[in-house]
C-alpha cells in the first residue's frame, strides 16, 4: 500500500538501524572485526537523520494535503490512535494523502496537546484527542501552555460513553438502590476510578452532589487497575469509559447501572442515563480532531467533510470496528463540537472549584 | 485432554512458516533491543506495533510477545560486560555478572544466563499453559493491603543486597523511594515535586534513571581511569561455555528462580524486575557462602536472569485471561489486540483461542531459537570487551540518549538522565550500591498506593494492614527481615566504636 509518511518512515528508519545491526552481526561471527560493525551502525544512524531531517523541509503553496498528516497521539498507541486510524486508513483514497501518527506520551495526554498547540497552523500537524487533555486537563493542572481556546476544533468522531458498574453479585441493581443503601451507611459504599481529578471523578462527584450522598473514591492508576480493583471486589463500584468495563460487561461479571451520556448507549440501550434515572448530570467522553488555534477554515472544513464522507460511505464496517471497542459513532463538526466542548469545560469548571473544597 | 489438541492446534497456527517468520523477527530484535542499552522492550514495541497493522492478528501478537521475552534474554549481555543493564530487569545481574566478566568468566556468565533464560522462559510457558485462569483468579484476590504488605517483603531483601554498609543501601532504598514520590500524586490529583517541569509530570522515567545511574555513571567513572590500564585486558578469557561445576552450582537457582519469577510475574507492576531481585535474595540467603555474593559467584546470576524470564511469562497471564495489562509492554500488546479488531478480556481465550495457544506455541519455539540464536554469540560479545574505549563509550552514550529519548520521543528526557548520571557517578564514587535504589523506585509508587488506599478503605485504621492472613504473614515476614538484617550490623557497628575505645 501506499502507506508511507513521516510516522511510518521514522519507525522504518529506526528498524533499518536494528537490521543492519543484525546482519552486521552475522558477518562478524564469520570472523571480521568490531569496528566495521561500529562503522556500519553510524552509517545507519546517519542515513536515518537525513531521511528525517529531508522530510521536513519541502513545503510549498501546492492545494491541501499535499504531502501526509501528521496527528499526534499524547499516549502510547492504543485506543486513542487505533479509533482515530479506523476512518483515517480510507483518507489515502479520499483526498491522496495518508494519515501518519507520532506518539507523545505524558501527563495525561498534555504533552501531546501542548506540542500542538505550539505547532506551525499549517494542518500537517493535528492532535488527536480525547476530553482528557483538551478539557479536564487546562481546568484542573496548574502552569499548562495551552488552554482550550488555543486549539481550533476540527470534529468529534466517536462517543466513549462512561459508565457506573457494580459486580453483579451486588445487591445493587440500579441506580436508586445505590442511593438508598448510600443513605443508610453514608461514607461506606466505595467506588474505584482512574485517579483524582480523572473523568470517572468528575462524573462520580457531580452525581453524589446531585443525589446528596457520601461516597468514597479509591483512586487507582489508570482504568485497567479500576477494572482489577472492582472484579477482585475490592470496591464496591467503579467508574470508567465503557472500553474497559466491555469485555467483563459482556462475560457477565460486571453490571451497568448508568451511563453519563446524554443518549442512551446505541448498543446497550436498556441501560439508562443518569438523567432518565433522576440525577441530571451529563460527563460526555469523546475522541475528536483538533488542530493549532490559526489554522485556516478551509482545512478544517477539508478533514471533516472528508472524515463524514469517509463515515457516510463505510458506515457499517467501521460502526462494527467502534462497537468492538466500546465506542459510539457520532460524527459532529467543527461549530457544534466548539459548542459543545466550550459548554462542558464551563461546567466542569464550575464542579472543579466544589471539588476543590474537598480536596 | 483438551490441552494437548489446543496445544496441537496452537502449533499448528504458530508453525507456519509466515508465523516463524514472524516469531525469529520478534525475538531477534528483542535480543537486540535488549542487548542496546537504554532501548526497553516496550519503546521498541511502541515503535513496531503500528508495522504489524498490515499482518494478521496472531502474526502481530506472536513477533510482538517475542520482542518482550528476547528482550530479557539480551538484557544480560551488557549488564555482564560493561556494568550496565540493557534493561530494568537485569539491574540484578551486574552485581555477580560483571564481577565474573572482570575474572575473565564472562562466557560462562553469558552461558549461564542464556540457558536458565531458556530453561525459565520454557517452564513458565508450560505454566502459562496449565495454570493460566485459576492463577489469575488468585491474583484478584490480592487486594490494596495485600499489596502493600507484599510490597514491603520486596523492599526488606534491600539488605541482602548489599555489598558493604547495610546502612547505606538502606539509605539508597529510601532515596529510590523518595525519586518515586516525583510526579502526580494519584489519591489528591495534583502533581508533586516536579518544579514545574512537564518532563517530571509522570515522575521520574525509569529509563533515564537507570541509564543514568548505571550507563552514563560508568562512562564517567572510566573516562577519569583513562590513564590507568584497563584490567579486563589484562585477564585471560577462561572458556565459553559453564563448565560441570557452573551447572552444578547454578541449578538449584535456575529452578528457583523460575518459580519465583513466575509467580511474582503475574502481580501488575513490574513483576520480571521485582523477581529478579527476590531471587537473588533467596540465592544469597541459602548460600552456604553468602559472603562471596557480589564477587562473581555464578547462582548470582543464573538465578536473577532466570527469574526475570519465568517473570516474562507469568506477564502474559492476566493480559490473556483477563484483559488486564501488568507493566507498559503488555499495556502495548493490550492494544495491539484492540487495534487488530479483537477484544481482550476474559472472553478472548473462547472467542479467539488461536490467539492465546498460538502465542503459547510460538513461545516454545521462540524460547528455542533465542537459545540458538544466542549461545553463538556469546563468543562475539565477550569481544567486545577488547574494544578500545574510544570506541566503546561514546556508543555506550549515544545509545542511552537514543534510549533515553525514544520512551517517550522527549528531548528533556535526556536532560533528565544527564542529571542522574552525574548523581550515579558520586554514588559510586563514594560506595554507595546503585541496586537498592532501583529496587526502592520500582516498588515505592505502588507501595504508597496501595498503602493509601488500603487507608482509605480501612478509615484510616492501620489495623487493616494485620486484618487478613495474607497480609499479616507477609508484614511479619518483612519485619522479621530488617529486624534480622540489622541487628549484626548494629552489633558490628558497637563492637568497632568499642575496638576504637579501647
Amino acid at each position: 500500500m501506499g502507506w508511507k509518511g513521516t510516522a511510518i518512515r521514522e519507525e522504518n528508519s529506526s528498524e533499518q538501524i536494528f537490521i543492519n545491526n543484525s546482519t552486521t552481526g552475522g558477518k562478524i561471527m564469520k570472523g571480521q572485526n568490531f569496528s566495521k560493525l561500529v562503522k556500519l551502525m553510524v552509517m545507519g544512524i546517519i542515513a536515518a537523520v537525513t531521511i528525517l531531517t529531508a522530510e521536513g523541509s519541502w513545503a510549498g503553496d501546492e492545494k491541501y494535503p499535499a504531502r501526509p498528516i501528521q496527528v499526534v497521539i499524547g499516549y502510547n498507541p492504543g485506543t486513542t490512535d487505533a479509533c482515530i486510524r479506523i476512518f483515517t486508513d480510507y483518507f489515502p483514497k479520499y483526498i491522496g494523502q495518508p494519515i501518519t501518527f507520532v506518539y507523545k506520551p505524558g501527563a495525561a495526554g498534555t504533552v501531546g496537546a501542548s506540542f500542538v498547540a505550539k505547532s506551525k497552523p499549517d494542518g500537517y500537524t493535528l492532535l488527536g484527542c480525547s476530553t482528557g487533555p483538551v478539557i479536564l486537563g487546562p481546568v484542573t493542572k496548574e502552569g499548562l501552555d495551552f488552554t482550550l481556546e488555543s486549539f481550533a476544533p476540527i470534529s468529534r468522531y466517536v462517543n466513549a460513553p462512561m459508565v457506573l458498574a457494580v459486580k453483579s453479585s451486588s445487591s445493587i441493581k440500579t441506580l436508586k438502590d445505590l442511593v438508598e443503601a448510600a443513605k443508610s451507611s453514608p461514607g461506606k459504599l466505595t467506588y474505584a476510578t482512574s485517579g483524582t481529578l480523572g473523568s470517572p471523578h468528575f462524573g462520580m462527584e457531580m452525581f453524589s452532589r446531585e443525589a446528596k450522598i457520601k461516597l468514597i473514591q479509591v483512586p487507582c492508576q489508570g482504568d485497567s487497575a479500576s477494572v482489577t480493583a472492582l472484579l477482585g471486589g475490592h470496591v464496591d463500584m467503579g467508574a470508567s469509559s465503557l472500553g474497559p468495563y466491555k469485555p467483563h460487561v459482556d462475560s457477565g461479571a460486571f453490571r451497568l447501572l448508568a451511563t453519563w451520556q446524554k443518549n442512551r448507549m446505541k448498543f446497550l440501550p436498556e441501560i439508562p442515563t443518569f438523567t432518565e434515572a433522576g440525577y441530571p448530570v451529563v460527563f460526555p467522553l469523546w475522541f475528536g480532531l483538533v488542530a493549532p488555534k490559526a489554522v485556516p477554515k478551509e482545512i478544517v472544513e477539508t478533514i471533516y467533510q472528508t472524515t463524514k464522507k469517509v463515515l457516510v460511505e463505510n458506515r457499517a464496517a467501521i460502526e462494527d470496528k467502534y462497537k468492538l471497542m466500546g465506542l459510539e459513532l457520532d460524527l459532529i463538526g467543527p461549530e457544534e463540537f466548539d459548542k459543545e466542548n466550550k459548554a462542558h469545560r464551563d461546567s466542569t469548571q464550575t464542579t472543579f472549584k466544589e471539588i476543590k473544597k474537598n480536596l | 485432554m483438551d490441552l494437548f489438541v489446543n496445544l496441537y492446534q496452537g502449533f499448528q497456527i504458530s508453525l507456519t512458516p509466515i508465523n516463524l517468520l514472524y516469531c525469529f523477527t520478534g525475538v531477534l530484535l528483542g535480543t537486540l533491543i535488549g542487548v542496546l542499552p537504554g532501548i526497553g522492550p516496550s519503546a521498541a514495541i511502541a515503535l513496531l506495533l503500528p508495522t504489524t497493522f498490515r499482518v494478521s492478528p496472531v502474526s502481530a501478537i506472536i513477533m510482538l510477545a517475542g520482542i518482550y521475552y528476547g528482550a530479557m534474554y539480551g538484557g544480560s549481555t551488557t549488564s555482564i560486560l560493561v556494568n550496565i543493564p540493557g534493561e530494568a530487569a537485569s539491574v540484578v545481574t551486574c552485581l555477580d555478572g560483571y564481577q565474573m566478566a572482570r575474572k575473565g568468566r564472562a562466557g560462562p556468565a553469558l552461558g549461564i544466563a542464556a540457558f536458565g533464560s531458556f530453561i525459565a522462559g520454557t517452564l513458565s510457558v508450560v505454566g502459562l499453559m496449565v495454570l493460566a485462569v485459576p492463577l489469575s483468579n488468585v491474583a484478584l484476590k490480592f487486594g490494596f493491603p495485600e499489596y502493600f504488605a507484599i510490597m514491603c517483603l520486596g523492599l526488606s531483601i534491600v539488605s541482602y543486597l548489599s555489598q558493604g554498609s547495610v546502612f547505606k543501601s538502606l539509605l539508597m532504598a529510601a532515596l529510590g523511594v523518595s525519586l518515586s514520590f516525583v510526579g502526580m500524586d494519584v489519591v489528591v490529583g495534583k502533581p508533586r515535586f516536579d518544579f514545574g517541569l512537564l518532563v517530571l509530570g509522570d515522575g521520574v522515567g525509569l529509563i533515564p534513571l537507570l541509564m543514568g545511574l548505571f550507563g552514563i555513571s560508568e562512562v564517567f567513572l572510566n573516562v577519569e581511569e583513562k590513564t590507568q590500564a584497563r584490567e579486563i585486558f589484562q585477564t585471560k578469557i577462561k572458556g565459553l561455555l559453564p563448565t560441570l561445576r557452573d551447572w552444578k552450582d547454578s541449578a538449584g537457582a535456575i529452578l528457583r528462580g523460575s518459580g519465583l519469577g513466575f509467580f511474582l510475574g503475574i502481580l501488575p507492576g513490574g513483576g520480571a524486575l521485582v523477581s529478579s531481585f527476590v531471587s537473588y535474595a533467596v540465592e544469597k540467603k541459602i548460600s552456604k557462602h553468602p559472603e562471596k555474593f557480589g564477587t562473581g559467584v555464578i547462582e548470582g546470576v543464573a538465578g536473577p536472569e532466570s527469574a526475570n524470564n519465568a517473570g516474562a511469562g507469568g506477564a502474559f497471564i492476566p493480559l490473556f485471561v483477563l484483559g488486564i495489562p501488568s507493566n507498559v509492554a503488555m499495556a502495548l500488546l493490550l492494544g495491539a489486540l484492540m487495534i487488530h479488531g479483537l477484544q481482550p478480556g476474559p472472553l478472548l481465550m473462547q472467542q479467539h483461542p488461536e490467539i492465546f495457544w498460538g502465542t503459547i506455541a510460538s513461545m516454545y519455539i521462540g524460547n528455542a531459537m533465542l537459545l540458538v540464536l544466542n549461545l553463538p554469540l556469546i563468543g562475539l560479545w565477550v569481544k567486545v570487551l577488547k574494544v578500545p574505549y574510544k570506541i566503546l563509550f561514546p556508543m555506550i552514550l549515544l545509545f542511552c540518549m537514543i534510549g533515553a529519548y525514544s520512551e517517550n520521543n522527549n528531548p528533556a528526557d535526556m536532560l533528565v538522565m544527564l542529571f542522574f548520571g552525574a548523581l550515579g557517578y558520586l554514588l559510586r564514587k563514594y560506595g554507595y550500591d546503585l541496586a537498592p535504589l532501583i529496587l526502592g523506585f520500582v516498588l515505592g509508587r505502588q507501595m504508597e498506593q496501595a498503602f493509601r488506599q488500603s487507608l482509605i478503605l480501612s478509615d484510616g485504621s492501620f489495623a487493616v494492614f494485620f486484618a487478613r492472613p495474607i497480609s499479616s504473614v507477609a508484614m511479619a515476614l518483612a519485619i522479621f527481615l530488617m529486624v534480622s538484617a540489622l541487628i549484626p550490623a548494629f552489633k558490628k557497628k558497637r563492637e568497632r566504636i568499642e575496638a576504637e575505645k579501647g
